[in-house]
């Protein structure tokens, strides 16, 4: 699986300079939003970033070459979905790194303590197994092109909309304390509330993982 | 003699298309052509044989496993159209993204093929003309210990010179007597120069199998002013012009046609082209 991993990274090899656009995003964003917002920015981004393995598989019909590879169908996608994971983890550990330089200068400052940044850690967790749940399978099945709107853009439409929905919900019935509530119930049952996220978002990995090989398996080229 | 190939009784439907009930064997050692018009069905039949496509029904074997058997794939190298390569590499990329998964892999080799074939190791996959990218995927496929080659349309957009010179490479490929070549083309000149056996398949369904020279000296090309009626029934692929006529005819058949009638030998394109002409005429 590692020389999977390696090959999918070389094969990224002209995307890679994107990545120095998401630093940039990041270190913009969390000086006019705050550094909480940075862990789940970077797992976000680094996520998208991920998806550009789909992208080249389509511009260089890689997809022949890793099936005529002596791998199993199943090792390509195992693959694929660990390359995701080590992205989102280094956008967790590059949220983290960044909170104390994004303090120095942003307006909105924010020190947690090791209880919040298992919080974060697991949320951004959370996050990428809600995104390879909903995205993955679209590109497996469809491929980048045209599993980009399906699979990409009305995911994050729809988690953008379900955001703005809580906040509104959250202003209009609660007066704006629903988050701040949240936050305070989480403080307070902090195990529980982490554990069953965890878990869930395991869940949530092990259903897209299984969809994806599913869908290649049967995949033709 | 083992065969390499085995391919038994392989069907798969697509709307406006389909196989039925394909076989036939390559014997190890050999080079066989497959040969067919454009949408014949051997890129389907060799995308299956390659695990990229799956069969209604039917089996595959290659070099004695099952198609599906990952293990088998280290010593079956595919060829395709254009190789399918990440275009930001180069040669040396390559090297490091593929010698991981073949146990056999030779660098020391593989560089020395750079070298013959005047490949730039540090020249990017997208700048290389199409002949040098298929020399760089025979390259890789060469740098690896391997018994079965799989060339779909390999000189398609080649010139004569690049052709030859991928010839000459699959024939140094053919040397040690336990490689195997299924050469799956449309230019069939290339295989007078290579193939042992000949494979012609027809819209989906294979119409011979056997060796090359049993083809070209089964038939002769006929060509007369008329063709007496009852000839007409053994012409292949009959044409009537101004002149006269021509058409394709298996040499026991050939008896018996009138003085002035010439006859010349076949060559496997002449095969093919009478006898898809022969299909067109029914």
């Amino acid at each position: 699986m590692i020389r999977l991993l390696k090959l999918y990274w070389s094969a990224m090899k002209g995307c890679r300079v994107k990545l120095l656009l998401i630093l940039v995003t990041l270190f913009g964003t969390g000086w006019i939003f705050g550094s909480i917002v940075l862990v789940p920015l970077a797992v976000y981004l680094l996520f998208s970033f991920s998806t550009n393995s789909f992208f080249m598989d389509e511009k260089g019909e890689l997809n022949r070459l890793y099936l005529t590879l002596p791998v199993s169908r199943r090792r390509v996608v195992s693959a694929r979905y660990l390359l995701a994971l080590l992205l989102s983890a280094a956008g967790i550990a590059l949220g983290l790194i960044l909170m104390p330089l994004v303090n120095l200068v942003s307006r909105s400052k924010w020190y947690p303590d090791l209880r919040w940044v298992l919080a974060l850690v697991l949320f951004g967790f959370f996050l990428h197994a809600l995104m390879s749940l909903f995205i993955y399978p679209v590109l497996f099945w469809r491929g980048y092109q045209k599993g980009k709107i399906w699979g990409i853009y009305i995911p994050v439409i729809l988690l953008a909309a379900v955001f703005i929905a809580v906040m509104e919900y959250d202003i209009l019935i609660y007066g704006g304390t629903l988050v701040f509530d949240l936050l305070v119930y989480i403080s307070e049952h902090v195990l529980t509330v982490l554990g069953g996220m965890f878990a869930l978002s395991i869940l949530l990995l092990a259903a897209s993982w299984t969809l994806s090989a599913r869908i290649y398996a049967r995949k033709e080229f | 003699m083992n065969n390499a190939i085995e391919v038994q009784d392989l069907c798969k439907a697509y709307p406006g298309f389909s196989l039925k009930n394909v076989s036939f064997t390559v014997p190890q050692g050999q080079c066989c052509g497959f040969v067919g018009r454009n949408g014949a069905g051997k890129s389907t039949t060799l995308r299956i044989m390659a695990g990229l496509a799956f069969p209604d029904s039917g089996e595959v074997r290659l070099l004695g496993r099952s198609g599906r058997d990952i293990s088998g794939k280290e010593e079956v190298a595919v060829l395709f159209d254009q190789p399918c390569f990440q275009e930001d590499w180069t040669p040396v990329d390559l090297e490091k993204n593929l010698h991981p998964f073949y146990s056999s892999w030779d660098s020391a080799r593989y560089r020395d093929y750079l070298a013959r074939f005047g490949l730039d190791p540090k020249k990017k996959y997208k700048n290389l003309s199409r002949g040098m990218k298929q020399k760089l995927a025979m390259a890789v496929h060469l740098s690896h210990y391997t018994r079965l080659l799989l060339l779909d349309e390999p000189m398609g957009g080649l010139d004569p010179a690049a052709r030859d010179e991928l010839l000459d490479i699959f024939r140094e490929y053919l040397v040690p007597e336990d490689r195997t070549i299924l050469f799956s083309t449309h230019i069939t000149s290339d295989l007078e120069r290579i193939a042992d056996k000949i494979v012609y398949i027809q819209e989906g369904s294979i119409c011979y199998q056997g060796s090359r020279e049993e083809l070209v000296s089964s038939y002769c090309i006929v060509r007369g002013g008329i063709l007496p009626p009852e000839k007409q029934r053994y012409a292949i692929g009959l044409r009537q012009t101004a002149s006269g006529y021509e058409c394709l005819m298996a040499l026991e058949q050939i008896g018996g046609l009138p003085s002035g009638t010439v006859t010349e030998s076949a060559s496997i394109n002449d095969v093919v082209v009478f006898w898809e002409r022969g299909e067109k005429n029914d």
